[in-house]
């Protein structure tokens, strides 16, 4: 077990460095990264200037070298636009983001495993024809549409919540619905599907023999072990949420760091675009090492297997 | 195979009729998509425009432009480059599948290494940094939607491809001593082709509601080209007063993914059978 989480461990370490180094070749093959980080009408002088500044007059080997250190000592520099460290910066919006994204995901393992539950336990009924076809429905739908459908609705029309910011607790409401649009539909179908091929059981069988009804069979008897897959779903979901999330962000004008990230696109802010995407995708792989580490907990087959992916 | 039913009407004629309204869509469109008129600006769905008296299907944007109008020219332009982006996704993805699934081996562990790594940056996000690096765009929107797209078919293609090389058929093509591209060419391939199929054709709505949603940030093609990502972005400003500069575009994304999936279930349903 030990040895399986170690080398888990290592895994994710070279992803992540896979990850920094795939964002430093970008950011320099587009050719002079000082001039794309300036603006239009800067000058000769300018572009020289930051050059040195930034170290770029360096060679690929040497700037890479520097920008490794930099990175593992938390120096993610300066942003061009706010004059202020990019670190600082991300500091302050991530909690609004982790906010947002731990109320969505609580949502949509909520919504998406009772739906998966009912669909099960009343399999090809109209309950589960329904069931089926909203999550059908809930996947062709753009999630930043969902966000304004939901404000056109209750903000607009029934003025229960605020348009968009996070001024009131209320506010979180309708952007945590739409972030948890796009998981609840895999989760739903993933617990349906695993929880039918467990009901299919002997033990199953046995239990309805004795009088257990099915509800209470789904609950205290299968729910347990038809959940692995639903832990995995939930784990590769995380990541189409953090992209969401910038969606959705920009739908509320949620102040978080997708709305950070968008903005620094819009103005070019180079250092910022760099070190948003690193943190985000960090969090990513650490998020997914814990899922794995769940995993042994919830499945102890993995256990004796050793890594068995 | 099984016999034509309603079921599969049900599942056919939407993609049938989407796919005909996209793609003839500019030639039957009432009015100039960017024609301007200043007299008939934010107009509801079947309103008349001043002085014409002409019927306005879906109504006017902000600035007088008839939003049927734009709906067809924004839904070509969508699909083209959802279309574009899933062959070049698509072709991509099945050349790194048979590789490594046939090869296995150091280029196996290459590939899925790179698609493991990619994965771990958010799609959007790495989207976003190849635009704010190369520039906006169609061209390069296709090449960034291909770039997110390659790893899922890959893994399909390859775990096809590993199952079939158990198969007697290809193990006896082996014992005769074909070389490798007959028989990636003339065995492997001819099996993974329906699951393929399908599998692209589920990726082209994934493509949609992505290259959407990059309109709709406003970092996907120039806010000049009609797209209905960017019309949901500019709509999104007149909620209050004119709802349907929102919904409309929206909708018509989702009725386009709707009758992509459904077709994309129907084909796999019957693939498979």
């Amino acid at each position: 077990m030990a040895r399986y989480l170690f080398k888990r461990l290592l895994q994710s370490i070279v992803t992540l460095w896979c990850v920094l180094t795939v964002i430093f070749l970008l950011v320099r093959l587009a050719g002079d990264p000082a001039q794309l980080m300036l603006p239009v009408d800067a000058t000769r002088h300018d572009v020289v200037a930051l050059n040195a500044s930034l170290g770029l007059n360096h060679s690929l080997g040497v700037q890479y070298w520097d920008y490794l250190q930099s990175v593992v000592q938390g120096n993610f520099g300066e942003s061009l636009y706010y004059k202020q460290s990019v670190l600082s910066l991300i500091a302050e919006r991530l909690p609004a983001t982790l906010t947002l994204a731990v109320v969505a995901i609580v949502i949509a393992i909520i919504v998406g495993s009772l739906m998966g539950i009912v669909s099960a336990i009343k399999k090809d009924t109209w309950i589960d024809r329904l069931s089926t076809s909203l999550v059908f429905l809930l996947q062709s739908f753009p999630a930043f549409f969902i966000g304004i459908l939901l404000i056109l609705i209750f903000a607009v029309k029934l003025h229960l919540v605020p348009t968009s910011g996070n001024a009131t607790p209320v506010a979180i409401l309708l952007p945590a619905f739409t972030l948890a649009a796009y998981p609840i539909a895999p989760i739903a179908r993933t617990m349906r599907t695993s929880l039918i091929e467990n009901m299919g059981e002997k033990f199953v069988l046995a239990n309805q023999a004795m009088g257990f009804n099915d509800v209470d069979i789904v609950f205290n008897r299968v729910l347990k072990n038809a959940m692995l897959p639903v832990v995995t779903v939930i784990g590769l979901e995380l990541g189409t949420m953090i992209g969401g999330a910038v969606v959705t962000e920009t739908v509320f004008s949620w102040p978080g760091l997708g709305q950070l990230i968008i903005q620094a696109v819009q103005k070019r802010d180079f250092p910022l675009i760099q070190a948003g995407v690193i943190i985000i995708s960090a969090f990513y792989i650490i998020i997914n090492f814990g899922v794995d580490v769940l995993y042994l907990y919830l499945d102890p087959r993995v256990k004796k297997g050793g890594a068995s992916r | 195979m099984k016999h034509f039913a309603w079921r599969d009407g049900v599942r056919l004629l939407p993609f049938i009729v989407v796919l005909a309204i996209v793609v003839i869509g500019p030639l039957i469109a009432p009015f100039d998509p960017n024609n301007q008129q200043i007299k008939s600006t934010l107009l509801a769905p079947f309103a008349h425009y001043a002085g014409s008296g002409r019927v306005a299907l879906l109504g006017t944007d902000e600035l007088g432009r008839d939003i049927f109008s734009r709906i067809l020219y924004g839904g070509q332009i969508s699909l083209l480059i959802s279309v574009a982006a899933v062959v070049v996704s698509g072709c991509i993805g099945l050349v790194i599948g048979l590789i490594s699934g046939y090869l296995q081996k150091w280029p196996d562990a290459f590939f899925m290494r790179l698609g493991d790594v990619q994965l771990s940056i958010p799609s959007i996000l790495l989207a976003i940094v190849i635009i704010a690096v190369f520039g906006s765009g169609i061209v390069n929107v296709i090449a960034v939607l291909a770039v997110t797209g390659w790893v899922s078919t890959a893994r399909v293609v390859r775990s096809r491809v590993i199952q079939l090389k158990e198969t007697d058929f290809v193990a006896a093509a082996e014992l005769m001593g074909l070389p490798r591209r007959v028989i990636i060419w003339r065995h492997i391939l001819p099996n993974v082709g329906s699951l393929f199929i399908t599998q692209e054709i589920l990726q082209i709505s994934r493509m949609i509601l992505f290259s959407a949603s990059l309109s709709y940030l406003g970092v996907g093609v120039s806010l000049s080209t009609i797209t209905w990502g960017g019309m949901l972005n500019e709509g999104q400003n007149y909620l209050q007063s004119a709802w349907w500069l929102a919904a409309i575009p929206g909708l018509c994304i989702a009725i386009v993914v709707i009758a992509i999936n459904l077709f994309g279930e129907w084909l796999q349903a019957r693939l498979a059978s």
